[in-house]
């Protein structure tokens, strides 16, 4: 750490000490926040309090920042690294109390495609919102992509294209779920620069998503309103 | 982790969270991409012999041709200095004494501003961008339609100017026409001016008997009579030539009572090729350069050494009409050519470009004005004139156009800067860590570290996608640019005369600006 860290986070109540994960975690300040989530959880917090009410509270002012335009993408990493930081440690421990997981997806750039520097944005903000991702990287076809959600036993399919030559397969891709009985399993969600809502609506995806703070917004929306229809009430029980 | 902890210990780290981020991001444009006085120089659309060629001319004109029109002091002087007068009145001057005046004129000095930060350093090859241009009317703010000019315009035209960063110098970009009597114009247009900005100015004050009352309200504004000598925060200017190769009479004679006053000038010589000078551009480019060098004689011959800015104004005719024609390609390459002329001499210059053809802010004043600001940029012309704000040739201008020309002198500036080759930014290791890790360089620690400073982001220039375009209203820049020069016109009011100086003089000029439109108040905007 510089010498500019003097601060002990320790000495601080709950509430400031909050208040200082947050904006360090926005600073994209890794160690500290990994040292604020370990004396939340010494303090007796569960790992669901902290992962939810210190960390997710921060990646989103984080995304709505970028949005408006006050954060830039370095910083946006930056601050996603950190919160990966603090889910290093909180994971094991969500899975260990059996706290509802946040949400897993599998990504990827469709069959021909080979760009994917949008995607993995997408992916790296999505981690930073708690979310495990599985990222396949470029050129996957149908195949592929059924097969990482099945292993992975993945809530979302996040697809992107870079070029109008290649965004119709993601519709592909979505038919081939269909026969399969499979598409009501999944989330999916489409992005790429030449992709609009309407584009999405067509090919039977559930959202489009513009840039990576809105595809982390539309994720949670959506997770959430599965949740809502799928599952009995006790899914917020912990929270 | 890795990662994040060496992030940490970053020089450039940041804390503070979003309150911090953003009142950082807040503060305006960060500067940190591009700076006034960039230095240029390095279009040089003249080769080394094509330089020797043309001064060579140049001084065949003003030995052999010599001009006519000197006014009596300057025949004077002349004669002193061993310049023969012709039987048709024309002064021949030796090109031994040319090369001599042009070798003891001042040079590399800095013109001072009301504010010491819009100090405007002239030495060199730095780039600064600055307005001009006496139009005669305004896109008028309300209904978008040309109507003659006001004293209240050209006090919002500083104020705006004021609040534009790349805009480094304030100058008479319109004339009050509405008052018919020329000494309330001057006092009041200088008044205004100084009000609405406390960058640097150029004034022109139309005659040289006002000069003195031109120095008086500088003095009050300082607070002390002989202030405005010893810190002079605004030249003088004029067209002393009548081209081809003529002096004028009231503009020759105000530029030397103002050497002779010790106030820094600018010369500004607009001879027009195909109307008042040849066709050719290279012959132009002889002819204006040589009348320039005639003003430099002049003020250097009353006042040896004092500071003069050269401003070797070469404009282009649209021969189908024999109008001015400022936004073409000749321009821009003539007028590149002329800052080269000016640096071939090391003189201080100043040059027009950003003067559109185009009557409003459009695509043609877009494509005109940057080709023109972004030639005389690189060429190193210290002092980039008519830059902002002008439309229709001069002859119009426009609030948001200023906006507009602002974000782009951003971006002339940004290219003028060009890139820097060391070791560091040649980025070996950094490829070969992305290359190793993680295949992209959005979050690396160079990417952070130079996001702002290699990278200058416009202010309303648009880069959104088109469906987010359209979802904020499908505006153009046009329109974005009225908005942004509402918020700048209804919120920022310069006080750089104090309440005090301001009475005193109300109380000693006939001021007719009302001190009612000097306040936000009234929501006028």
């Amino acid at each position: 750490m510089t010498e500019e860290k003097q601060l002990d986070l320790g000495s601080l109540a709950d509430d400031e000490l909050v208040e200082q994960m947050q904006e360090d975690l926005y600073d994209g300040l890794g160690v500290a926040v990994v040292e604020g989530t370990n004396i939340l959880l010494e303090r007796g917090w569960t790992p669901y309090d902290v992962l939810t009410k210190a960390l997710v509270e921060a990646m989103r002012i984080v995304g709505a920042d970028f949005r408006d335009g006050i954060l830039f993408v370095p910083e946006v990493l930056l601050a996603a690294n950190a919160m990966k930081a603090g889910m290093v440690i909180l994971r094991p421990l969500l899975a260990e109390t059996g706290a509802p997981r946040v949400g897993k997806m599998v990504v990827g750039t469709v069959k021909g495609d080979i760009h994917d520097i949008g995607k993995n944005l997408v992916g790296m903000m999505m981690e930073g919102a708690g979310f495990e991702v599985i990222n396949l990287g470029t050129n996957n076809d149908v195949d592929k992509y059924l097969a990482a959600l099945r292993e992975h036993d993945a809530d979302i399919l996040g697809m992107s294209a870079l070029l109008t030559t290649t965004m119709p397969y993601m519709k592909t891709v979505i038919e081939a779920l269909k026969e399969k009985g499979l598409r009501d399993d999944y989330i999916v969600m489409v992005g790429g620069a030449p992709l609009n809502e309407a584009f999405a609506e067509a090919i039977g995806a559930d959202a489009y998503c513009r840039d990576a703070a809105l595809a982390v917004e539309t994720a949670k929306r959506l997770i959430r309103e599965r949740r809502r229809s799928n599952l009995p009430p006790e899914a917020g029980a912990s929270a | 982790m890795a990662q994040a902890v060496q992030h940490e210990a970053s020089p450039l780290r940041r804390v503070g969270g979003h309150k911090a981020r953003l009142a950082f991001r807040g503060a305006g444009p960060r500067k940190l991409a591009v700076h006034p006085g960039i230095m240029g120089g390095t279009y040089r659309p003249l080769g080394e012999r094509d330089m020797e060629r043309i001064h060579a001319t140049v001084l065949d004109v003003l030995e052999t041709i010599g001009m006519a029109g000197a006014l009596p002091i300057l025949v004077e002087a002349a004669k002193a200095r061993g310049c023969p007068l012709d039987d048709r009145g024309r002064i021949h001057f030796p090109r031994a004494l040319v090369e001599d005046v042009i070798a003891g004129a001042a040079r590399n000095f800095t013109i001072r501003a009301l504010n010491p930060k819009y100090d405007v350093d002239l030495s060199g090859t730095r780039v600064h961008f600055t307005v001009g241009g006496e139009a005669i009317s305004v896109l008028d703010f309300q209904t978008g339609r040309f109507r003659p000019s006001t004293l209240l315009d050209i006090y919002n035209m500083a104020r705006l100017a004021d609040g534009l960063e790349h805009i480094h110098r304030f100058g008479a970009i319109l004339v009050p026409t509405e008052l018919p009597d020329l000494f309330e114009f001057a006092i009041n247009r200088t008044y205004a001016m100084l009000a609405g900005t406390a960058k640097t100015s150029g004034l022109s004050v139309l005659k040289p008997e006002y000069l003195d009352a031109i120095v008086a309200l500088c003095d009050t504004i300082l607070g002390r009579e002989g202030a405005y000598l010893r810190n002079p925060f605004c030249t003088v200017g004029g067209c002393p030539i009548v081209s081809p190769l003529s002096y004028g009479d009231d503009n020759s004679g105000l530029i030397i009572a103002a050497a002779r006053r010790g106030i820094p000038t600018t010369a500004v010589i607009a001879s027009q090729a195909g109307a008042t000078a040849p066709a050719a551009l290279a012959g132009a480019l002889v002819q204006n350069t040589a009348e320039t060098i005639a003003a430099l004689l002049m003020v250097n011959f009353v006042r040896p050494g004092h500071p003069m800015i050269f401003g070797n104004w070469p404009f282009v005719s649209d021969l189908r009409t024999g109008a001015f024609t400022g936004g073409g390609g000749e321009e821009a390459v003539l007028t590149a050519a002329a800052a080269q002329m000016a640096k071939f001499y090391d003189l201080p210059c100043s040059v027009g470009a950003g003067m559109t053809d185009s009557k409003v802010p459009d695509a043609q004043a877009g494509y005109e004005k940057g080709l023109t600001t972004a030639l005389a940029g690189l060429a190193g012309a210290n002092l980039v004139s008519e830059s902002a704000g002008m439309v229709g040739s001069l002859l119009g201008t426009s609030f948001e156009a200023m906006v507009i020309d602002n974000d782009m002198l951003g971006s002339v500036q940004r290219a003028i800067r060009g890139i820097e080759v060391t070791e560091e930014t040649l980025s070996y290791d950094v490829i070969k860590q992305a290359v190793d890790g993680p295949g992209h360089f959005l979050g690396s620690q160079q990417t952070l570290d130079l996001m702002e400073s290699e990278y200058l982001y416009p202010t309303i220039a648009d880069r959104s996608t088109p469906s987010e375009w359209e979802e904020k209203g499908a505006l153009d820049i046009r329109q974005r640019a009225h908005e942004r020069a509402r918020e700048i016109l209804s919120s920022h009011y310069p006080q750089n005369i104090s309440f005090e100086a301001d009475r005193r003089i109300r109380e000693r000029f006939p001021i007719r600006l009302p001190s009612a439109v000097m306040t936000p108040r009234g929501g006028r905007w």
